[in-house]
């Protein structure tokens, strides 16, 4: 069987073709791979104007000899490093009898300037160039070895290509050592060096130093968003369908590139990408978005769920305190209509293999369900809505202090809170959510917790944890008011 | 309906095809019975299980979010360490590993376990150590090779240095040959964690909604059962338990919906539930009245829940009682000094002139006394120790003057029950951090609440609310 069989034959799936199902199942598994897999070359669109610059750049490097930087700029998801690696491998096999060497470091991970240059010691190390064994600790020495290992390559004519991910990051470092060292062995003749910075702000250059800057070729290539939804759905088509090869797995991936081509050709799913193409233009978004969608499970247990569902909310509105048989038994038939759907969905067969009654191509439904997933609206309602009524009540509470309080200094405390919830108790004739302080302190607690209330002070106490809160504190509440009376409808 | 053909191509497949798929059924029993210990997380179970794999990452990191007693941590365990076949895992609760470095060591340690291995220790100093340790901690001869790391009470992670949070999402970026997959486990939603502008990366969210009413009825019904309390009326408890939770769980439910809370409670008030029936003074068949009888109890415990009060034959009772450990002076200077922090000073001569004045207040007076309206909110205010003394003796007479020594191991013990504090303190308002050593000089805020002292003041027996009047204008 092929390669593909070998590698993700152990892996257990729901979907499930009835008359060949191993190999569907590597259909999928084959495309969720390849969208983040490191060995591929991603394919490029509209990307074309930035990679002719960036080897244009990097070209005289090669092949004349001539130290050069750049930086490439642009926001999250706009594929820079895919036009580096794109570009990187052109170069490679272009001028396949020269070598040269590719540094990586990042900024996150190395932003301080002895960091990098272990960094770099290492990786050059790991490519065959002399350097000591054991790797020295200060910066000085560092230089010192890099200096003598740089200018035996330039003897080879192999140049050292730099690349600095997070460039902003490295200037954000004291005096910018490592950036000055870099910059400043382009314009020493006796190494032939070149640096491209990746970053996503676009400002990163105004954060260099004077000395920095002087030294930096200023030479920027811009990256921006795909403009329309359709370039979008050409580079979502790319990635889902499966090149076809001469294996004899052929009819398989046919049938999974023309539903992939149908899917594209929905009204609905076209209306979808381009929707969620307002909210954003991040291709990794995308790419979650294929992911959670290919792993979906089918559409029929969903419907089912749905009514089991409805019933369970029905029969919460008609929980009392002396509850009658009823309201038990559809409790019950809720954990039992779980128990058996789930042992529907995996019914077994004498011989150990299981079946499923539902289709494993992608749909527009499982789309629409990831889209749902991976957009973040629903949290600040989910939160409200998993709340107590006590601690909704205090966020009520607290709400209408603030709005009567608008003029005036907008100063809340616990305190204050706990009187007017108390007040309001009165007024609404509930008596049996008229409790101690204590209780209530807890559900306060519980909301700054959540950072529902934060405590009014110096930055850094959000998110410190740990500390006890006092009735006296100034509260500031984080949440819209209108988040808060929807919560409060949807609830009633 | 295509099982006759498929299983007979199967069984002249090989081997390899039928551990496969021994494998397969083993797994999908195991998930089956995830599914059925926590039964309304099958959306939530099913997506997880799908973006976890020993081979491929997620493009993403994940987050899964919902608030406490959820079964976030237990779905998430059970599907890493028993379902998904994954060899190279770990898992980090960020309250115990408070700091990047120890983190980043427990990792190691945990990934170096992995395989049957002995687990080995070694120093880990930052990230950039981190990442060069560990490729040769985990060993590959496959392609099995995701590693997959926890982190629970993910949102400490935001404390901690600062890049270590997206240094978390692009660590499978930077590494060459290992594919890291993080799992951050949190109650905040993901726009909390946002302080660097956009993340590196964004993230795949699955929540976890909270349990309404008739699921968490029904949740403890199914999985816990109290511990027998006698032998002999084991019947009559099984058929009363359900009933119970149903009934408490209802009362308790507005005010608190977290599971292990409410199962707690539950379990605390269950013997105080049955003790009449089984003294027989309730009939066990005549719920209604059962539960009449257990509800002023019930009433006790939904004002008590979180203090947390044992329950002493039957009634209950708190745990310390700082009433009775004070003695009288101390509780004299208490008083003196909630006084001296809510009453501000403009009003110290009218209340507590020892000598009494023969001149009649002038209206003027008068208007001002009630000037001074209360400090917005009942604030206390800071005082000085010698302020403080001059109410205490004008309140107490002479019977309270005592040397300095008295008063100040008094104000001491005080401070360090964190009723008062001292203003050298950190963030008075918040935190009641006493330092060692306060001097004459310092200022100190009481930071009881009126409840407390005047349970304080009935048991001396002392009139405070004259002295408060004068705050509340009629």
């Amino acid at each position: 069987s092929s390669g593909i069989n070998a590698e993700y034959g152990g892996e257990m799936d729901y979907n499930h073709f009835s008359t060949t199902p191993e190999t569907l199942l590597q259909c999928r598994t084959y495309v969720l791979s390849q969208l983040n897999s490191k060995h591929t070359l991603p394919p490029l669109v509209s990307l074309e104007t930035q990679k002719e610059k960036l080897l244009s750049i990097l070209q005289p490097l090669v092949s004349h000899s001539e130290s050069t930087s750049t930086l490439l700029v642009g926001q999250r998801g706009t594929g820079k490093k895919a036009v580096l690696k794109c570009t990187l491998k052109e170069l490679q096999e272009r001028f396949y009898l020269r070598r040269f060497f590719v540094v990586r470091i990042n900024g996150l991970f190395h932003c301080r300037g002895v960091d990098g240059m272990c960094e770099i010691v290492r990786q050059l190390q790991s490519l065959s160039l002399p350097l000591p064994q054991k790797i020295p600790a200060s910066f000085q020495e560092l230089s010192a070895c890099l200096k003598d290992a740089l200018q035996f390559a330039k003897i080879e004519t192999s140049p050292v290509i730099f690349v600095l991910e997070e460039f902003d990051l490295f200037a954000l470092e004291k005096q910018q050592y490592l950036l000055y060292f870099l910059l400043d062995l382009i314009q020493q003749p006796e190494y032939l060096v070149a640096i491209v910075g990746i970053s996503c702000r676009f400002d990163a250059v105004e954060l260099l130093e004077k000395r920095v800057r002087s030294r930096f070729s200023e030479t920027q290539i811009l990256f921006t968003y795909v403009d329309t939804p359709l370039d979008m759905l050409t580079i979502l088509k790319n990635m889902m369908l499966i090149p076809t090869n001469s294996h004899n797995t052929t009819d398989v991936i046919e049938c999974w590139n023309n539903n992939v081509n149908t899917l594209f050709e929905n009204e609905n799913f076209i209306h979808l990408i381009s929707t969620y193409f307002n909210i954003s233009r991040d291709l990794r978004e995308y790419k979650n978005l294929i992911t959670v969608a290919l792993s979906k499970v089918g559409g029929s247990a969903k419907k089912k769920r749905n009514k089991v569902h409805e019933a369970g909310s029905s029969s919460q509105r008609s929980t009392s305190l002396h509850s009658n048989n009823d309201t038990i038994g559809i409790v019950d038939r809720i954990i039992n209509s779980t128990v058996e759907e789930s042992t529907q969905n995996t019914q077994s067969t004498p011989t150990g293999f299981h079946t499923l009654s539902r289709v494993s191509l992608p749909t527009f439904e499982d789309f629409e369900f990831a889209r749902n997933t991976v957009l973040e609206e629903d949290h600040t309602f989910q939160l409200l809505n998993s709340l107590s009524v006590l601690e909704l009540g205090l966020v009520v509470a607290c709400k209408r202090l603030l709005e009567r309080q608008r003029q005036a200094n907008l100063f809340v405390n616990f305190k204050l809170i706990y009187e007017e919830f108390i007040n309001s108790m009165d007024i609404a004739g509930t008596k049996h959510l008229k409790l101690d302080k204590s209780v209530c302190m807890k559900a306060f607690e519980h909301l700054v917790f959540l950072e529902i209330f934060l405590p009014v002070g110096s930055v850094k106490s959000i998110g410190s944890v740990g500390r006890p809160t006092s009735e006296y504190q100034a509260i500031n509440i984080s949440l819209d008011f209108n988040d808060i009376e929807v919560a409060v409808k949807k609830r009633s | 309906m295509a099982t006759p053909s498929s299983s007979q191509t199967r069984t002249t497949t090989t081997m390899d095809n039928d551990t496969n798929n021994n494998k397969i059924s083993k797994q999908r029993q195991l998930l089956h019975d995830l599914i059925i210990h926590y039964p309304t997380r099958q959306d939530q179970i099913h997506l997880l299980f799908s973006l976890i794999s020993p081979t491929r990452t997620p493009p993403s990191p994940i987050m899964v979010t919902g608030h406490t007693s959820t079964g976030k941590t237990m779905v998430v365990k059970s599907l890493i360490y028993d379902i998904a076949n994954v060899r190279f895992h770990a898992y980090i609760d960020c309250i115990i590993f408070s700091t990047q470095k120890d983190i980043l060591e427990e990792i190691l340690f945990q990934l170096s376990g992995s395989d049957g291995r002995v687990k080995t220790r070694q120093r880990c100093s930052s990230l950039v150590d981190f990442i060069h340790k560990l490729p040769s901690t985990v060993n590959y001869s496959n392609e099995e090779n995701t590693i997959h790391l926890i982190f629970d009470k993910a949102e400490r992670l935001r404390n901690m240095e600062s890049h270590f949070l997206p240094s978390l999402f692009c660590l499978s970026d930077v590494l060459e040959t290992v594919k890291v997959n993080c799992i951050f486990i949190s109650e905040l939603p993901p726009e909390k964690f946002r302080f660097y502008g956009p993340l590196p990366k964004e993230l795949i969210t699955i929540c976890f909604p909270n349990f309404s009413l008739p699921e968490a009825i029904a949740i403890i019904r199914k999985f816990y059962k109290p511990s027998p309390t006698s032998l002999a009326h084991t019947e009559m408890e099984e058929r009363l338990w359900p009933l119970f939770v149903e009934a408490t769980a209802s009362v308790i439910f507005p005010s608190c919906r977290e599971l292990r809370e409410i199962i707690h409670i539950l379990q605390d008030v269950w013997p105080v539930y049955l003790e009449p029936a089984i003294s027989g003074r309730v009939k066990d068949k005549e719920q209604s009245a059962l539960f009449l009888a257990f509800k002023p109890q019930l009433v006790k415990v939904l004002n008590n829940f979180s203090t947390r009060d044992t329950l002493v034959e039957g009634t209950l009772v708190a745990q310390t009682d700082p009433l009775q450990t004070l003695p009288l002076d101390g509780k004299f200077i208490l008083i003196a000094s909630y006084l001296a922090s809510h009453v501000p000073p403009t009003l110290d001569k009218t209340l507590y002139s020892i000598e009494q004045s023969k001149k009649k207040s002038s209206k003027k007076e008068k208007s001002t006394r009630f000037s001074n309206k209360k400090q917005e909110g009942g604030v206390p205010s800071f005082f000085s120790i010698e302020r403080m003394l001059a109410i205490l003796y004008s309140i107490g007479g002479k019977n309270l003057m005592m040397d300095s020594s008295r008063h100040n191991s008094l104000i001491s013990s005080l401070i360090s029950l964190n009723l008062i504090s001292t203003s050298r303190s950190k963030n008075v308002n918040g935190i009641n951090e006493p330092l060692v050593g306060w001097g004459w000089s310092s200022k100190l805020i009481c930071q009881a609440d009126y409840g407390f002292i005047n349970q304080v003041a009935k048991s001396i027996p002392f009139y405070i609310d004259k002295y408060l009047a004068l705050l509340y204008p009629p």
